[in-house]
């Protein structure tokens, strides 16, 4: 990962600096589709909005995933289902024009900052499943764990292009810090999972945004 | 539950839940099985019969629970009663932990067959005799 994110930054550096540049006066809106790869529970998929002002960008992106897993923590199944809105502030990086002779800010194609912080929803059911002999069912024993709160923060940089002025598509790193509103220590048995956008033992992933400009 | 015979013919035990769903099965002389118990039932009804169609019935008063033990989770079956029909008692019934019926858990004499109600303990189970 650490590898990935110098050369995307070399990348990116190189990258901008050969670009003759137009600097974005006026508001572009954006729709669009993120996916985060990276967590032990697989992908996940959020949903955004932005909007960017010149070098400044603002968001918010949603997005909501359901796991199941078994043998954990002692329980035979774990339910959990969540979701996360997570507003967001976007720094795009001036770059030098080749022609110019000037900072400016690229309108096709930028290397983007980004700082948030991500509001999670969950509910968790563990159960265990006790077999039974003859002709009865098995022996089911649930705990359930409602509107579980806990909140985190995203730092990313990453690439961005756009394609004929309407397709945006963008990758890069992204780290997340997650703590829990209620201060559950995470290892506990008891504690249910928190669905975060990038669940798993590394804080680390990948975040691929493929959007429409929408001016 | 387990169900133990010491008794010289083969048994016949018919099992059911408070809904009446259950099924049998044969015991035979100094056999051990294992009886089901319906877990998500509140009693177990058991009427032991001997090969001429007589016997008596028991009736076992539970509540059922997950217990946590060392990050895992056994089933536990808790305030376990079991109640004899005493119009009719063809055998003689214990506890499987008492496996001499003259001693108690604590080693003191006691005839506990001649007792309506008595626990189980640890060893859950009954001895027929």
């Amino acid at each position: 990962m650490r590898g990935l994110a110098v050369i995307t930054i070399l990348y990116a550096v190189l990258h901008c600096s050969a670009q003759d540049v137009e600097p974005v006066r006026k508001f572009k809106y954006e729709l669009g589709m993120q996916n985060l790869i990276g967590g032990a529970d697989g992908a996940s998929f959020s949903g955004y909005a932005r909007v960017r002002y010149d070098f400044l960008q603002l968001g918010i992106l949603s997005g909501t995933k359901s796991l199941f897993v078994e043998n954990k923590h002692g329980f035979d199944e774990v339910y959990s289902q969540g979701y996360w809105v997570e507003p967001s502030f976007s720094l795009i990086l001036p770059t030098l024009s080749g022609r110019k002779k000037q900072i400016s800010v690229n309108q096709n194609s930028y290397v983007k900052l980004s700082a948030s912080v991500g509001f999670a929803r969950s509910n968790n059911e563990f159960r265990n499943v006790f077999t039974s002999l003859g002709p009865y069912q098995d022996y089911v024993n649930s705990f359930a764990f409602t509107n579980r709160t806990s909140r985190y923060a995203r730092f990313s940089v990453g690439l961005h292009q756009e394609f004929w002025k309407r397709i945006s598509v963008g990758y890069g790193l992204s780290i997340l810090r997650t703590w829990d509103a209620d201060d559950i220590v995470p290892s506990s048995p008891a504690m249910p999972f928190v669905i975060t956008p990038l669940n798993g033992t590394s804080n680390v992933g990948l975040h691929i945004d493929l959007g429409i400009v929408l001016n | 539950m387990s169900v133990k015979s010491d008794y010289t013919e083969r048994l016949i035990i018919h099992y059911a839940n408070l809904d009446g769903e259950g099924d049998s099965i044969l015991l035979m002389p100094d056999e051990v099985k294992d009886v089901p118990i319906d877990a998500n039932s509140s009693q177990m009804t058991f009427v032991i019969l001997n090969k001429e169609q007589v016997g008596d019935t028991i009736t076992f008063d539970y509540t059922t629970s997950s217990v946590e033990c060392n990050d895992r989770y056994f089933l536990s079956l808790d305030f376990p009663r079991i109640s004899r029909d005493t119009t009719n008692q063809n055998f003689s019934y214990f506890p499987k932990y008492y496996e001499r019926e003259d001693l108690d858990r604590d080693g003191l004499p006691q005839d506990i067959s001649k007792e309506e109600n008595w626990p189980i303990y640890f060893h859950q189970g009954i001895l027929v005799r």
